[in-house]
């Protein structure tokens, strides 16, 4: 949870908004699944704030909901990009052993090849 | 009918009955192996448009086998002349079947050799080399043995068992067997060397999947189920295609490559 959304959640709990203020983040609020849960967390944060009363305990609170917030976010990014990561690493690996680039014959091999027969021959 | 048959058997007679070009020849391969011309001389393998370098002698055509020559070529002494201030004499080589034939400028006194062409049956020159300068015809302190060509042993079983249906080109035979490696990536490849008296023919059965940068007339390739394949040589583009064609009928097509790296080394 960003401080400007806490603030903006805070505000808006403890009915700190004017009217247009209020309609406004209420509109924003239906149409965005992710304020709402956010919502829901600083409600169940709230609570605790309530029952301490006390300043840094709620400061403690704020910080431990925003790294819990910055931990989920990280999770769910992990969890897409690791798996787009370990496929892609599988196909390079793939990719370099059924595509591993050819090695190439040319003619000045082939005639070495021969001259060397020749030679073998002769002796 | 019978007069016809007579002036055949008379012909085939004369052909077989060639008792100076026949004693040329003889003396010919005897030269080869035990004398040496010190001089200066050039070479050029037109069919691979390849001249051969710091050479001290010439390197083509590789070895001479009278009994291979007498199966598969007609010996003719065309004329007697003079080349660099000696009496020669020049012996042609036609074979039996088509393929290109030989001319051979023979020093009379020694029996060696001072130059020699290779000519398509279409008359274009495939190989040539002489002699511009002849200091002297010495003996070799070591004589070139004589040997057997064909294969024997293990070399000859592992050839009969994987190469069965190939169709060589008439006449020849396989003569050598071994490993190499081509190029600087020492590419591994089995190498073997077929031979009809005169021409040498070489297959490479490339054994890590590298392939021919680009085909041409002396040099052909073919790509088999698990190998890929070049054949050189100076009998021209379709019959080294046809050459190559006949291996898709042989064990070879289904033979892994570790089966013949295996063999390379028992050997």
């Amino acid at each position: 949870m960003t401080d400007y959304n806490l603030k903006r959640l805070s505000s808006y709990l403890d009915d700190e908004l004017t009217q247009a203020q209020r309609c406004e983040f209420e509109q924003e609020l239906a149409a965005n699944k992710e304020l709402q849960n956010e919502l829901n967390i600083y409600k169940r944060f709230s609570n605790q704030l309530l029952l301490t009363h006390d300043h840094e305990a709620s400061e403690r609170i704020k910080a431990a909901v925003l790294s819990k917030r910055k931990q989920l976010i990280w999770r769910k990014r992990v969890a897409i990009f690791m798996p787009m990561a370990g496929a892609a690493i599988i196909l390079a690996v793939i990719s370099f052993s059924v595509l591993k680039p050819q090695k190439s014959i040319t003619a000045d091999d082939v005639f070495d090849q021969y001259s060397i027969a020749l030679t073998e021959l002769s002796k | 009918m019978k007069k016809l048959l007579f002036i055949v058997l008379l012909f085939s007679f004369s052909l077989a009955q060639n008792p100076t070009a026949d004693r040329l020849l003889a003396s010919f391969i005897e030269a080869e192996r035990t004398l040496k011309v010190d001089g200066d001389f050039s070479e050029n393998l037109y069919f691979l448009n390849r001249r051969p370098k710091d050479k001290k002698h010439f390197i083509y055509p590789a070895i001479l086998s009278e009994k291979l020559i007498k199966e598969n070529y007609n010996l003719k002494i065309l004329k007697e002349e003079q080349f660099l201030g000696r009496n020669v004499l020049v012996l042609e080589l036609k074979p039996k079947y088509r393929g290109p034939y030989w001319q051979f400028i023979i020093d009379k006194r020694s029996a060696s050799r001072l130059a020699y062409k290779q000519i398509s049956p279409s008359g274009r020159v495939l190989a040539e080399g002489a002699y511009f300068k002849v200091r002297k015809i010495i003996e070799r302190i070591n004589p070139i043995p004589k040997k057997d060509l064909e294969l024997s042993g293990a070399k000859k079983d592992f050839y009969k068992q994987t190469f069965t249906n190939a169709q060589l080109p008439k006449g020849y035979i396989p003569v050598k067997i071994t490993g190499s490696s081509l190029g600087k990536d020492k590419i591994p490849a089995l190498r073997i060397s077929f031979f009809d008296g005169l021409n040498t023919l070489i297959l490479l059965v490339v054994l890590d999947g590298s392939k021919l940068t680009k085909d041409s007339e002396a040099m052909q390739s073919l790509e088999l189920r698990q190998h890929f394949l070049i054949a050189i040589g100076p009998i021209g583009k379709e019959n080294l295609v046809n050459w190559l064609e006949s291996y898709k009928n042989t064990p070879l097509n289904h033979l892994d490559r570790q089966e013949i790296k295996s063999f390379l080394r028992t050997q």
